[in-house]
């Protein structure tokens, strides 16, 4: 039996997955002062890194759109940055999980935070903007936008750097911060989002595509 | 330790939901091309007569 690519994606999540779950809960250590909440974190950076990720493929596809002017590339550049979206989402919603109990807060406006928000909202600003429709001066515009957005993608990765920012930064030009051990579950869960990431993406890009042959079927028969 | 594991299991587990949503959406746009397509065909053959 000859699997397709669909199929061995599908099937090396449903492998990494529970190992990464196994990684993580049952291999590596519990951190000596923050405790079981930063288990967190092997979700949380590999969601975010995996959605700048997308983001700096929205900001490529973009570029390519304005070149080659195909809807394939414009299909990916959304897919790209609705996943980008759903994975920024995710870091935004386990961040306050281990802010609270380790800051005493659910939130606060660091740098970091306040540029991964401003992110969030600038994508989803690209979502609705791709959402009204499908004309030439639309996906351009888009197009366009997807380009200027991804400077806030460098600037939320070195955010911490730059700024005086509370976020703990554990890829310095020292190398990783983390034991042996945590490190391995962090590589686990970076293969996880990287899978799950070329997973998704084509699958939204058929459903993009799918939606437009519709629309476009049906304005022929109209016509 | 085991309500972190659950917590992470679910969201693994509705994300493989809307994995299998998407497919299944796909399927029923699928047939909608399918359909469209052949009322397209019939139309043009109509107005070829």
């Amino acid at each position: 039996m000859k699997l397709g690519r669909w199929q061995l994606l599908f099937w090396t999540l449903v492998v990494l997955v529970p190992s990464n779950l196994y990684v993580i809960f049952y291999y590596a250590p519990v951190e000596r002062t923050m405790g079981i909440v930063q288990k967190v974190f092997y979700f949380h950076v590999a969601a975010a890194w995996i959605g700048l990720l997308a983001f700096c493929v929205v900001c490529g596809a973009s570029i390519a759109y304005l070149w080659t002017r195909s809807d394939r590339v414009n299909h990916l550049a959304l897919a790209s940055a609705e996943i980008g979206t759903v994975f920024i989402s995710g870091t935004l919603l386990t961040g306050p999980l281990w802010a609270y109990p380790i800051w005493n807060t659910w939130w606060t406006w660091d740098p970091r935070l306040t540029t991964t928000l401003v992110l969030w909202f600038m994508y989803v600003a690209y979502m609705v903007l791709q959402s009204g429709g499908e004309t030439e001066a639309r996906k351009r515009l888009s197009a366009i936008y997807g380009i200027i957005a991804f400077v806030n993608v460098p600037l939320v990765f070195f955010s911490a750097r730059w700024w005086r920012s509370i976020h703990p930064v554990v890829v310095t030009s020292e190398g990783i911060g983390l034991d042996g051990k945590m490190k391995a579950a962090m590589f686990v869960s970076l293969a996880v989002f990287s899978v799950l990431y070329t997973y998704l993406v084509p699958l939204r890009m058929k459903s993009l595509a799918l939606r437009s042959k519709v629309r476009q079927l049906k304005a022929d028969l109209l016509n | 330790m085991t309500f972190f594991a659950i917590g992470y299991t679910v969201i693994w587990l509705l994300l493989l939901g809307y994995t299998l949503f998407i497919h299944g959406q796909q399927r029923k746009l699928e047939k909608e091309v399918e359909l469209l397509q052949e009322l397209v065909d019939e139309r043009s053959k109509g107005t070829r007569r």
